[in-house]
This record gives C-alpha cells, sequence and structure tokens, in this order.
C-alpha cells in the first residue's frame, strides 16, 4: 500500500495542473453532486465498462455512478452558450458513447460555462489528462464504447475551462492639441484645446488572465486637413523640434505586467501607424488580471509651410490577447 | 491466497501503469488548441471588421476534416460573405479555397450568420501546424475580401469557438467596446508674414548720360539692389503681391514709365523701372514685367495695382531683391522726383 502511494505523488509531479485546476470531475453518487458549483455531466450503470445515460434522466440504477464536476462558477451541463460537447451518446439511457469528433450518435452530454468570457475545452488522450484540468471520464474506444471512472479505461476524456478575463477601456475618445505653432510644441488634451507643456491625453487601461497575455495596436492617419498632413515622426523615437511638423505620441506604463513597446517608451515621440498599417503599442507577455495603465500624451508641431487649416485623425486602439 | 492477491495488485497494476507510459507514449486524439489569437480590426460594437485568427494545432487537420468558426452570438456575418473573403494559412502558407472542397482545395461557407465551416481538402495539415485564419478586407490571397463580420451590438467579452471534425478545440476572447477610437483634431492657423528691408530709397541725381539705380542711400551709377521684401505663408492657395503708384513725379512733369514689357536701360531716354530677383522658398513666380534680371518694367499706376508676385502654395520666406532704374532725356524738366509704391502682400487660405 506505501508502494502505491508513491505513485500517485510522482503522478501528481508529473502532472501539476491537475493539483490546483479549478475544474474538477470525479464519480460519485447522484446524492452527493448537488450544491454549489457540482454539476452531473452523465449517469453511469457502473464506475467501469459502463452505459450512460443522459444527466436529465433518473434511471435508478444509474444514479451511484455519476461524472459530477466542480469548481468553477457558472459551471454547467448544457449544450448551449459557451460549452463543449464531452461525448456523443447512442440513446438517452442505455447508451453506448463515442467521441465528439464521431459520427453516427445525436445524444450530446455538454459540460458548459456562463461566465462571459471563460471557455470550455475537452480533448482525448490516452493513458492520462496531462495538460487539462481533470479527467472527466473514460472509455473503452473511440466509438461504440463503453464508459467509466476516470481510471476505468485508457481512453481519457480530458477538460479543460480557461477563464479569459480581459478587459479593455480607453478614458477619452476625443481629444485635441488646440492651435499648433511654429514656435511651441502643443500636446494633445481631453479638453481640445491642448496645452503647451507636456501632459496626459486619455489612459488606456488593459488586462487579462490569458498566460500568453496581450498586444494593444493603433492604426490611423496622422493628422490630416483635406489634401494636407502633418508628417508623422515614424518609427524612431524622436524629441520635440518646434518648427519642424511632427506628430507623434509616447505612452509610460503603471500597475500590471503591460510594458509599453519601443519606439513609444522612450521620452521622446513616434508613430509608425497609417492608414492601413498598425502599430504595436504595448504588450504583457503574460497574464496576472492585474490592470495596466497606460498614460497616452500626443506631440503636434508645425513647420512654417504647414497649410492652414482643421486638422485630424482617427486612431484605432485594439487590444488582442494571446490565449 | 486472497490476501496476497490484494497485495500483488496494487504492484501489477502500478507496473503496467508505468510500463503503458514508458513503451506506449500517449497518443493525442484530439486536444486543446494552443497559442490562440483573434485580432479584429476594431473593436467598437455594431462595427464591421476583419478578423485574424490564429491558433496551433497540435492534432493537425486531416484530409476532408472541418474546422468550424463559432462566434458569439451577437456578432454577425456578412450574409454573401464566402471563401472570396477568407484567407488560410497552413504554416505561413495559403491553402487554395473554394465553395467546397475538391481534391486539395479547401471548402469554406458561412454556414450560419456566427458559424463558418472550413473543410480540408486531400492534404492533411501536420500536427503542429499554426493555422492562420483572415476573414474579410484582410483576406487577399486569391482575391481581396469585401465582405466583414459585424462586431456584437454589446460591449463585453466575446468569443469565438474553435472546433469541428478535426477534433481540437479552442476559444478566443475578445473585449468589444463602446468605442475603440481616440478622435484627435488640432488647427493651424493662418499665417502671413511680409516685410521690406526699407521704405525710403533714393536715385540721387539723374543724368541723361547715365543709367542710375536707386539704394538706401543717395543712388548708385551701378545696379544694385534698392531693398528686398519677405513673404511667407501658409495659405493653401499661397500668395499675391501687388505694387501700386505713379511714375516718378515732380508737380506736373513726370519720368515716363517703362511698362509691361521689361527693357534694358536706355540712356538718354525716360525710364523708371523695376526687375526683381527671389532666393528661398518653394514656388513663388515674379510677374514678367519685372521678372527679366537687367530688364526693367513698370506698368502700375497711382490709381491700378499690378501684380509683382504670385505664389501658389504654403511658402517659407521668399526674399525678394528689387533693382530700380531711371534715366532721362535731355529734355527731361528739372525738379525733385518722387513717387510711394505701395507693396501688398495678400495670402490666398
Amino acid at each position: 500500500m506505501r508502494i502505491f502511494v508513491g505513485i500517485i505523488s510522482i503522478a501528481s509531479i508529473l502532472s501539476p495542473h491537475i493539483l490546483f485546476a479549478a475544474l474538477s470531475c470525479t464519480t460519485t453518487t447522484a446524492a452527493a453532486c448537488t450544491g454549489g458549483t457540482n454539476t452531473i455531466v452523465v449517469r453511469m450503470s457502473g464506475s467501469a465498462n459502463a452505459h450512460a445515460e443522459l444527466p436529465n434522466q433518473s434511471t435508478a440504477g444509474y444514479a451511484n455512478n455519476v461524472i459530477c464536476c466542480s469548481g468553477v462558477t457558472g459551471l454547467g451541463n448544457n449544450c448551449s452558450g459557451t460549452y463543449a460537447v464531452v461525448a456523443k451518446l447512442s440513446g438517452v439511457t442505455n447508451a453506448s458513447i463515442q467521441q465528439n469528433n464521431q459520427s453516427g450518435y445525436s445524444d450530446e452530454i455538454c459540460l458548459s460555462d456562463s461566465t462571459s468570457g471563460d471557455t470550455v475545452t475537452i480533448g482525448y488522450q490516452s493513458g492520462s489528462c496531462a495538460g487539462y484540468d481533470t479527467t472527466v471520464a473514460s472509455i473503452s474506444s473511440v466509438d461504440n464504447a463503453h464508459i467509466g471512472n476516470s481510471s476505468a479505461h485508457s481512453n481519457k476524456i480530458c477538460a479543460s475551462i480557461s477563464q479569459q478575463a480581459l478587459s479593455f477601456s480607453i478614458s477619452d475618445n476625443s481629444i485635441g492639441l488646440g492651435a499648433l505653432s511654429t514656435a511651441a510644441a502643443r500636446y494633445a488634451t481631453g479638453d481640445l484645446v491642448g496645452s503647451s507643456s507636456e501632459t496626459e491625453a486619455h489612459q488606456l487601461v488593459a488586462s487579462t488572465s490569458s498566460a500568453s497575455g496581450y498586444v494593444i495596436t493603433v492604426q490611423g492617419a496622422t493628422l490630416t486637413s483635406g489634401g494636407n498632413s502633418i508628417t508623422a515622426v515614424g518609427g524612431t523615437n524622436t524629441a520635440s523640434s518646434a518648427g519642424t511638423a511632427q506628430f507623434g505620441l509616447r505612452m509610460s506604463a503603471s500597475g500590471g505586467l503591460g510594458t509599453v513597446t519601443a519606439p513609444y517608451a522612450a521620452s521622446g515621440f513616434a508613430y509608425a501607424a497609417n492608414a492601413t498599417t498598425a502599430s504595436q503599442v504595448a504588450s504583457a507577455s503574460t497574464g496576472d488580471s492585474v490592470e495596466t495603465t497606460y498614460s497616452v500624451r500626443y506631440l503636434g508641431n508645425i513647420s512654417p509651410t504647414t497649410v492652414q487649416g482643421s486638422y485630424s485623425t482617427n486612431l484605432v486602439y485594439v487590444m488582442t490577447a494571446n490565449f | 491466497m486472497k490476501s496476497i492477491y490484494r497485495i500483488i495488485s496494487p504492484f501489477v497494476i502500478a507496473t503496467l501503469s508505468v510500463f503503458q507510459l514508458a513503451l506506449f507514449p500517449m497518443t493525442s486524439y484530439a486536444a486543446s488548441l494552443t497559442a490562440l489569437s483573434d485580432s479584429i480590426s476594431s473593436l467598437k460594437t455594431s462595427t464591421v471588421s476583419n478578423h485574424d485568427i490564429l491558433f496551433t494545432t497540435p492534432t493537425g487537420i486531416a484530409a476532408s476534416a472541418n474546422v468550424t468558426l463559432t462566434f458569439q452570438s451577437d456578432y454577425s456575418i456578412a450574409a454573401a460573405l464566402d471563401y472570396t473573403d477568407i484567407d488560410v494559412l497552413d504554416d505561413g502558407v495559403n491553402v487554395t479555397l473554394a465553395a467546397a472542397p475538391s481534391g486539395a482545395t479547401w471548402g469554406a461557407v458561412r454556414t450560419s450568420a456566427t458559424v463558418i465551416t472550413l473543410t480540408n481538402g486531400s492534404s492533411a495539415v501536420a500536427a503542429g501546424s499554426v493555422v492562420r485564419i483572415k476573414i474579410g478586407t484582410n483576406a487577399t490571397s486569391q482575391s481581396t475580401g469585401v465582405r466583414q463580420i459585424t462586431n456584437p451590438t454589446t460591449t463585453g467579452t466575446k468569443t469565438v469557438t474553435i472546433a469541428g471534425g478535426f477534433g481540437d478545440t479552442g476559444t478566443i476572447s475578445s473585449q468589444i467596446v463602446s468605442d475603440d477610437t481616440v478622435a484627435v483634431s488640432a488647427t493651424v492657423p493662418q499665417s502671413i508674414s511680409f516685410a521690406l528691408s526699407a521704405n525710403s530709397i533714393s536715385f540721387g541725381t539723374l543724368d541723361s548720360g547715365a543709367a542710375r539705380y536707386a539704394d538706401t542711400g543717395t543712388g548708385s551709377a551701378s545696379d544694385t539692389v534698392a531693398h528686398t521684401l519677405a513673404v511667407a505663408t501658409n495659405g493653401t492657395s499661397g500668395y499675391t503681391v501687388t505694387v501700386q503708384g505713379a511714375t516718378l513725379t515732380s508737380g506736373g512733369n513726370t519720368i515716363t514709365a517703362v511698362g509691361a514689357s521689361p527693357a534694358v536701360s536706355s540712356v538718354g531716354s525716360e525710364q523708371f523701372g523695376i526687375y526683381a530677383t527671389k532666393a528661398g522658398g518653394t514656388n513663388a513666380t515674379i510677374d514678367p514685367t519685372y521678372a527679366t534680371a537687367s530688364s526693367f518694367g513698370y506698368d502700375a499706376t497711382a490709381a491700378t495695382a499690378t501684380t509683382f508676385s504670385t505664389g501658389t502654395s504654403a511658402t517659407a520666406t521668399e526674399t525678394y531683391s528689387l533693382h530700380y532704374i531711371a534715366n532721362i532725356a535731355a529734355l527731361t524738366e528739372a525738379g525733385s522726383y518722387s513717387t510711394n509704391l505701395t507693396y501688398v502682400a495678400t495670402a490666398n487660405f
């Protein structure tokens, strides 16, 4: 018996994911699978080599071996909304089972998650569910199979729920540099009047729980008035130069794991995007669900030959999470 | 005997498990997609957008297997969207798409307002491949896409789920916001600058035997710059400089102006005229009356201004150097001659 405990410990080290996963499935009785986030995914005629029935069935002989999943708010067994098909049954009860990528069976058993942004993933692996949150059950083969608890058969039904929490916001959608001058730089402000000293125009706030973080890009033309434009600084961080046409931005980041991307991170300004090409301004290589606030500043300078007029542009900021 | 079985049984199970793991590496029938992302061209609600979806498929995509992209219910795929609005890349290489699979060609169809189904042709996608799916005007492989997907009408986290017969599954979330655009405005005020280097010049004493040229002193016997005009403007259509004033006059007597056609100095004949040269700036043109070096003209009068120079666009400072000539005839009446010439620069905004 001591040896057995030792092997379980080794397995745990090999699959640390299992220890800490929020989603967990086990085989228990229907009576025990109630309350909290407990959800019956499928009912079985036994713990191994068994037939299956849908969770909404009530055959007495299937009540002692149900696959009960829990640990995630919003967890359910609906085959709608955000869900994944765990497997398909040949009927509502006394059924054989097949993987969800097989055809012929029409009664689906599902894992669902009503929490916005969460995703449910089902996979099939031989031997273990390494890489997944939990082993839902095991089946005797890919198709026309019997079902059992997580250890009964070598073909494992695996599940993960990824909580794809992410947020992105822009504090102000309309800013202005005011009247530009050949003599001194102007900086954009939220009141559209502009400032002669560098100041924050607006903020971007982003966060994600995704392990692979996110990127934020900007796209849009430089300041334009009809056929005239104010030259964008380009992809090199450049100091303000009064009397030289310049449109650029820079950012600083606070909180979370997000960082400003070069060339927007230094004390000068840059603008490498245009109307058809986006430019990355910030990113996080991993997610911690902590918001990063980006303070965005805009510079405008003109030359003596910058044609008079009302200049404007629309800059589109897009956050893309990497899952 | 029974107790021996109970003791041995766990050993047997454990041994078999180790044996299985060591000799039969896990075979993956289907798995979670990795490295997923969906780069949307706009996150704004109700806005048509392109999608650039990336994922790595651990299992690969078998020949004839399908891949479904199921967008959350409040996305709306354009009704006419078809394979011409889609690119599919396998490890960076575009595959050929059509409405239905045939040979190595993939099928790509809009199955519903929220589902696009891709069906592989005869060439399997290898396990571990990076699959990229572009939808919208960003699809340019076989043709440039024209139809896009309209964002949800509500803000929040929205998903696209990737599944289908190929077996792997995954979901990508995006944050839809009420407005993803920062409108930036600025004003460039109208500007024009105009300066004369001197407001008083003189020819000194005129002589029927030699030409005189004006300067800021007592005049010169040789051609020289009397004064300069400097003009700059950011007017869209540049500027115009005019000159107005009578020719040199003394009471009822005058020295005849050269007129609109420039002429070289003609000693012994009455002449009052100007020519100019230009430096700096961009594209101003000196009026032909004044544009020929060493040839002088003057066609303005006390009542009529004439164009001196014209610029057609915004310009940095353009500096004109003006040369004045006066010649008299033997019978030119004696007297003190003078005139006031008024230069006016008008910007054209």
